[in-house]
């Protein structure tokens, strides 16, 4: 203990709380908790908010589809037996091609929400299909290409994920949890007389197939959220024929093969941006600063790993988060009149872009020629052990006090900013780690959310735009400057 | 009774927990007062922690064949549980702000009798109330709680070494708020 926490102790050794439990409550309880587990029946209660959870994900979805037939299920069956899951495994194993077919109930038909090829020696392909769209990610194992169907960038990185690892790390969800036999929903499948197991939960219902050679064919989720229901079917076929061309893609001259990092950092320059200062091992810049008419302002910033940080940390993994930056009214009992709100950012493999409005919150920010906020830049992960190693701080607060670019006197620049972001969003969106549109939306039941482009959100351009203009709009009325 | 034919004791019931209703009351009484102490400590009122403390064993009784353990890593989950009841608690602000007034009042009532712990009670938990949810846990936990940074980073999910630098981050944020009010929390 250190003398600050020795310090703090003896502030509160003589502090008296009422804390003596009091015994009517306790019996009380006692009795509620024995009432509650007479009622509650004996079998297991199956937990599918990690289903729910897992299946948030569009890609997880699909790729837990994979993990179903390539690890299978996880049956246990006890007494010492080998579980229904172990043999599956075993199944799969002896597989060397596997099919599935992803379908969704929706407006009452069934329409393909994903597609996976497994193929143990050639990889994997993964397509989801959503709004007349396909996104697709195809690894042969040396390779990983992430791109949209009829899109004009496609992600080339080298593979990164085992496959095998892969399906074992989706495995630990849900499946792991011991469905009940149902032999009266017991099918034929392709001629394969298939058993009937299924997990429950209040609104909730996953239902399997499991054939002879302990396959499994089908599942099944019925699921009821917020009172919105939804049902999907997975159809599975093993030892099917799989063009080897799947797993090797070929792109027309109209298509750019890029390197996602590289390709952002093509688009934000250091050497044209407006304002740059090294912190932490970040290089964090300015790349836009435009004022409008009314005090509103727009500027896009970045944060990037500098080279030498690169070289230090050894980066690898694209998803690896390394920190960020982020714009913050100012709070330092001087005053700020910038109130940034975030309409977006792209991650990648140790670069961020964001972009912000910046919103008055007083009159001079009408006069203002420039911008007044604080960055507020933290590491993490790699680079916040570099930091403590080298007894640096993890995060650091700059002053951002710089003058845009130029004044625009545009009279309604929300909607083509929106439109700006929102069109990099889509080209960007299948093949970058996470694209950000807009950092709050309110659902139906007023609940408030952070909507991601991706996964599985799926926000149209007028629900962004929609977002925006209320979020600009709450805070001007909140400021009394919507006049 | 040794350690270790304590330790299969205690392996046994929480075993048996799942199924035998005896076995479930007796974990129960041996970890209500801890778990009602940690409400308290958090929420800084007795009728919230009573409510709060229901809904924690509420949610063991309908859980409790998930967990897999010991009665120590026992322990442990109901205060991650408890954590994560009282976090949702305190998320309506109008219970915060409830709380708070609660708690003014409980320290008018009490400053004749107690004088300087009512105010500093008063103080700590204006303080206290000021921090992120996650450091109003680790500073409960290490000194009401009296867990060591281990067990502290067992219950979060986390590692011993974050958790000593969010404690020290929220004892800097403390200090600040208390430091001009009491001398014997500075330096």
């Amino acid at each position: 203990m250190n003398d600050n926490e020795r310090q703090f102790e003896n502030f509160v050794s003589n502090i008296k709380f009422d804390d003596t439990p009091d015994s009517d409550h306790r019996n009380k309880l006692e009795q509620d908790l024995l009432r509650v587990l007479t009622k509650q029946p004996r079998h297991k209660q199956q937990p599918l908010k990690i289903w729910r959870i897992i299946m948030k994900s569009r890609i997880t979805k699909l790729a837990m589809a994979a993990a179903v037939l390539i690890v299978g299920l996880v049956f246990l069956v006890g007494d010492g037996q080998q579980s229904l899951y172990a043999k599956a495994v075993e199944a799969l194993e002896q597989a060397r091609t596997v099919h599935v077919v992803v379908k969704e109930y929706r407006d009452g038909q069934w329409f393909k929400d994903h597609e996976i090829w497994y193929d143990r020696e050639a990889g994997i392909v993964e397509e989801e299909c959503y709004e007349g769209r396909t996104d697709v990610r195809i690894d042969n194992g040396r390779y990983e290409w992430r791109y949209a169907v009829g899109g004009e960038l496609v992600a080339q990185l080298n593979s990164y994920r085992d496959i095998d690892e892969f399906a074992r790390s989706l495995c630990t969800g849900w499946l792991r949890y011991d469905p009940n036999r149902v032999p009266s929903g017991d099918v034929v499948i392709d001629g394969a007389p298939c058993e009937m197991y299924v997990l429950s939960n209040v609104g909730d219902k996953v239902s399997i197939w499991v054939d002879g050679k302990n396959h499994v064919r089908q599942f099944e989720e019925a699921r009821e959220l917020r009172g919105q229901k939804t049902e999907s079917r997975a159809t599975v076929e093993y030892d099917v024929v799989i063009a080897q061309n799947r797993f090797s893609p070929k792109f027309g001259p109209e298509v750019k093969v890029i390197n996602p990092r590289e390709w952002i950092e093509e688009q934000y320059p250091l050497d044209t941006a407006i304002f740059t200062r090294k912190c932490l091992g970040f290089v964090f810049a300015v790349h836009e600063l435009k004022s409008y008419e009314k005090g509103l302002k727009y500027i896009v910033c970045s944060t990037r790993l500098s080279e030498q940080t690169r070289r230090e940390i050894g980066t690898g993994h694209p998803w690896t988060y390394y920190g960020d930056s982020k714009l913050f009214d100012r709070y330092d009992g001087t005053g700020t009149y910038d109130h940034p709100i975030l309409l977006g950012r792209v991650t990648h493999d140790g670069v961020r872009i964001s972009w912000y409005l910046l919103l008055p919150s007083d009159n001079r920010a009408k006069r203002s020629p420039g911008c007044d906020v604080d960055v507020i830049v933290n590491t993490a992960n790699q680079l916040e052990e570099k930091c403590k190693a080298e007894g640096l701080p993890t995060r650091e607060k700059l002053r951002l006090n710089i003058a845009t670019q130029e004044s625009q006197g545009s009279k309604a620049p929300v909607r083509e900013i929106v439109k700006q972001v929102y069109s990099l969003g889509e080209k960007l969106d299948p093949i970058v780690h996470s694209f950000l549109l807009t950092e709050v939306v309110t659902k139906p039941d007023g609940e408030k959310m952070q909507a991601w482009r991706r996964p599985v959100i799926r926000l149209s351009e007028e629900e962004y735009n929609e977002g925006v203009e209320r979020r600009v709009q709450e805070w001007l009325e909140l400021m009394g400057l919507n006049k | 009774m040794d350690n270790d034919s304590k330790a299969a004791d205690h392996s046994k019931l929480m075993t048996r927990a799942c199924s035998d209703r005896a076995a479930f009351v007796q974990l129960y009484r041996r970890h209500y007062d801890a778990v009602f102490r940690y409400c308290v400590h958090r929420l800084f009122e007795r009728t919230a922690a009573e409510d709060v403390t229901s809904d924690v064993f509420l949610k063991v009784v309908e859980n409790i064949h998930r967990f897999k353990g010991t009665e120590k890593q026992f322990r442990n989950w109901l205060y991650r549980i408890a954590t994560n009841a009282v976090n949702n608690y305190l998320r309506k602000t109008a219970r915060r702000n409830r709380l708070l007034k609660v708690a003014c009042e409980q320290a008018n009532s009490q400053v004749t009798d107690c004088g300087e712990s009512a105010e500093k009670l008063t103080l700590l938990r204006e303080a206290v109330f000021s921090l992120k949810p996650r450091y109003q846990t680790i500073i409960t936990l290490r000194f009401f709680e009296n867990l060591k940074l281990t067990e502290i980073a067992e219950v979060l999910g986390s590692n011993p070494g974050t958790i000593r630098s969010q404690l020290a981050r929220a004892l800097a944020k403390l200090r600040k708020k208390l430091a001009t009010d009491f001398t014997d929390f500075t330096d």
